[in-house]
């Protein structure tokens, strides 16, 4: 896949960009140096990887991490 | 495998836990105008977390292999939030200033033992500078990194499904071919 159209994909896609971070990054990407589109494609591709198959998998974990502790505390 | 506890200060359960689009009320006169959510933080650990996964994969028991994949992909990582910087996304700092944190909690410990308490320990740092003195999220957040961190050393993180094909495609066309796929030929 073409690296700028692989990260315009990964903009769309990231939880971490507001809407409006999105819209100036992906008006940047045709004239973006491939630097900034490596980097800041790694950047993102590691954040979807990570949230793609289970969003609140941490969350959740952490729900049950809280949970042990309280019983270990009482 | 390491089952140490977090300090049960850092990690009480609230009352009222916020929910995850609920924002932080107070901040930092110097901190950037977004206030990161829960989901912004966990999403910023699970990547780094995801990143410790795949390295360890790779690396195996050789923990030398490891740990340089996992610098050299968290150094990218670092190197995107400089980029997001001149595009102008105020995201950037916040990440920027979080991932050494996390990394060097996920990372001083190669990839098993006391990765939760090393995050822990960063805690402080990140929650005053970011998220100001909001005790609920402050616990809430610590959580996540916490949960992070253990599903990083314990090797629960995930695999890669769940996105449509043009995602995944996208994913792979960054860490496959620039970041595992060098390395996997190395070792």
């Amino acid at each position: 896949m073409d690296k700028k159209l692989a990260l315009i994909t990964l903009i769309k896609e990231s939880g971490l960009l507001s809407d409006i971070s999105k819209e100036k990054l992906l008006k940047a990407v045709p004239t973006m140096p491939e630097n900034d589109v490596e980097s800041i494609g790694t950047l993102l591709a590691w954040e979807v990887k990570a949230s793609s198959e289970h969003p609140e998998k941490l969350l959740e974990l952490a729900k049950k991490i809280n949970e042990e502790a309280e019983k270990k505390s009482t | 495998m390491n089952q140490k506890m977090p300090p049960e200060e850092e990690v009480e359960q609230p009352q009222n836990p916020p929910s995850t689009s609920e924002k932080p009320v107070e901040k930092p006169a110097d901190s950037p105008e977004i206030n990161p959510s829960v989901n912004f933080f966990s999403r910023i650990v699970g990547a780094v977390q995801e990143a410790g996964k795949t390295a360890r994969e790779i690396g195996g028991n050789n923990w030398q292999t490891t740990r340089d994949i996992f610098t050299q992909t968290t150094g990218r990582m670092r190197q995107g939030t400089e980029a997001l910087q001149r595009y102008g996304a105020e995201e950037w700092q916040v990440i920027r200033n979080l991932l050494p944190h996390i990394v060097a909690a996920a990372g001083t410990e190669g990839a098993d033992v006391g990765a939760d308490l090393h995050i822990l320990q960063a805690l402080p740092d990140l929650t005053r500078a970011y998220i100001g003195e909001k005790a609920a999220m402050l616990r809430i957040w610590g959580s996540a990194a916490v949960g992070g961190a253990r599903m990083w050393a314990e090797g629960v993180g995930t695999t890669f499904k769940g996105v449509t094909q043009p995602v995944a495609a996208a994913v792979d066309a960054f860490i496959h071919p620039q970041i595992l796929q060098p390395v996997r030929q190395a070792v």
